[in-house]
């Protein structure tokens, strides 16, 4: 097995996804003393089949309802839920759309409170068959649902799979179903619909 | 059979280019540069000002049979690099800097390459599509975007005397169609995973593999086919670098339901199905009250009409 810490240089990489950055990497070979030139290297390119990925910002239902997508993060075990009923979260710790593994896992409020029925609430009228769209960064993908099941909330992570990143690539869309008890917080039971990629991300 | 002779050069030769990246080379370089800097003008040498952004580059030595002598503007960073290594990282100033990679003396090949500031980059000499080609040197930038801490960024790069290939992983082709040149990336539950290569389209002859590759949680593994098929010299090169972590654990509990109002509504529906007979009665009593008023109605109007005439 390869040994872990194969960056073992004295500069330390650093994340080039933030503007603005300023690399702590402080050059250990220095400049020319006499520059040669030659021509220049070639600059390596995606191949066409490279495959798009992106953090979903909106998620359109059949029908053609959308709201936007926030990221939510688990905190003691509880996924962060957009507080407001008409936004939804995005798990920050699955997988983005156009992977080729892994849930896309997207929550949502059935009703709050505050604000009565909440943007998932037209979850419940989902089909099998029919498509949604994410959208995020200018690209689109598009999921087919292939099931709407419930599961009891105790039960979401260990028996409902809809975590999982390590299956085929998926959308899991949830919110709550089922009795509504008030005295115990809430809602029985996870709604919890899955789709499958009608095709790669665009 | 040549995939499993390749099979098992890969192994030797991952745990060589691991081992190299750690040890000997860091400190076979850093007397070699203390040798250069004192002998050059000092007034060239100031280490470039301090906190001046700079960049990491790492090389691939893709050219199966030789070994080469690297030097980064002049200044050598590896000697006697045997095919299918990776060194590095060299810290360098952005910019344009030259590579130049030499066999016994002589220029093999020497290219400059332009290095953006903060910038992690593979610079790779090796073979064009064609095994009796002039090398050449292509770069790629690595991007060290964060990972959740149980994925694993992967980056395979085709710089290998062969067509255009498909790569296979677990059976399934994961990159098709990649040319001589081209690199792809994608981000994959961490695993060992077998790869494949194969011409486009096809499923045979299988030119590399299978060949077990692991995609360490949290890292970015770089992996580059080089040699070529036709000559059995056929292998990979492999370097890792550690990401950012991003994204939180898989969550125990999603409470999305603190109203009940959609349970109301459920009640509503499921309660007036139940009386629906009951509305339809009332429902028939209205329309049979208000027809008789229409005909009450009409009644009087003509009867006014029959008085008026």
């Amino acid at each position: 097995m390869p040994s872990p810490g194969a960056d073992g240089g004295t500069s330390t990489p650093a994340p080039s996804s933030a503007p603005g950055f300023t690399s702590q990497i402080t050059p250990t070979v220095p400049l020319p003393s006499d520059p040669v030139s030659a021509p220049s290297g070639r600059v390596g390119t995606p191949a066409p089949s490279q495959r798009v990925r992106f953090v979903p910002e909106q998620v359109v239902l059949p029908g053609g309802a959308s709201a936007p997508v926030l990221t939510a993060t688990t905190v003691n075990g509880q996924l962060q839920v957009p507080a407001k009923a008409q936004r939804v979260g995005w798990w920050d710790g699955g997988a983005q759309a156009g992977d080729p593994f892994g849930s896309v896992v997207l929550a949502g409020h059935v009703d709050t409170k505050t604000e009565g029925l909440g943007f998932f609430a037209r979850l419940r009228r989902v089909k099998a068959g029919e498509v949604v769209v994410l959208n995020g960064s200018g690209h689109a993908a598009s999921y087919k649902v292939r099931s709407i099941v419930s599961v009891p909330k105790d039960a979401l992570a260990t028996k409902s799979g809809a975590f999982s990143q390590t299956d085929d690539h998926r959308l899991v869309l949830v919110t709550c179903t089922g009795a509504y008890d008030a005295s115990r917080g809430g809602y029985e039971d996870n709604l919890v619909i899955t789709a499958m990629p009608v095709d790669l991300a665009k | 059979m040549q995939g499993r002779s390749v099979s098992g050069q890969f192994r030797a030769v991952s745990q060589g280019v691991l081992s190299r990246i750690n040890g000997p080379v860091i400190r076979r370089v850093i007397p070699l540069l203390l040798a250069v800097t004192v002998a050059a003008v000092p007034a060239v040498l100031a280490t470039p000002a301090q906190g001046a952004a700079g960049a990491n580059l790492y090389i691939v030595q893709g050219l199966p049979g030789r070994t080469l002598d690297i030097s980064i503007d002049g200044h050598s960073v590896a000697s006697g690099v045997q095919a299918a290594k990776l060194v590095g990282p060299f810290g360098v100033s952005a910019g344009q800097r030259m590579i130049t990679a030499k066999q016994g003396g002589r220029v093999v090949i020497q290219r400059q390459v332009t290095v953006g500031s903060g910038a992690s980059i593979d610079v790779v000499i090796h073979q064009p599509a064609s095994p009796t080609g002039a090398p050449v040197i292509t770069s790629y930038p690595n991007k060290l975007n964060a990972v959740p801490k149980d994925k694993a960024a992967l980056r395979v790069a085709h710089t290998a005397a062969v067509g255009p290939a498909d790569i296979r992983v677990n059976g399934k082709v994961l990159f098709s169609n990649v040319a001589n040149g081209e690199s792809l990336d994608v981000v994959v539950p961490a695993a060992t995973y077998k790869v494949e290569i194969v011409p486009t389209g096809a499923t045979s002859p299988v030119v590399l593999g299978p060949l077990d590759l692991p995609a360490k949680a949290g890292y970015l593994t770089r992996v580059f086919a080089v040699g070529a098929p036709s000559q059995k010299t056929m292998t990979v090169a492999v370097g890792t670098i550690k990401l950012p972590s991003s994204g939180s654990g898989k969550p125990v509990l999603v409470n999305t339901g603190t109203g009940g109002q959609a349970a109301g509504l459920d009640q509503a529906r499921n309660s007036a199905a139940s009386d629906s007979g009951l509305w339809v009665v009332v429902l028939l009593a209205g329309l049979f009250a208000a027809v008789l008023t229409v005909r009450k109605v009409a009644g009087r109007a003509v009867a006014r009409k029959a008085v008026r005439r």
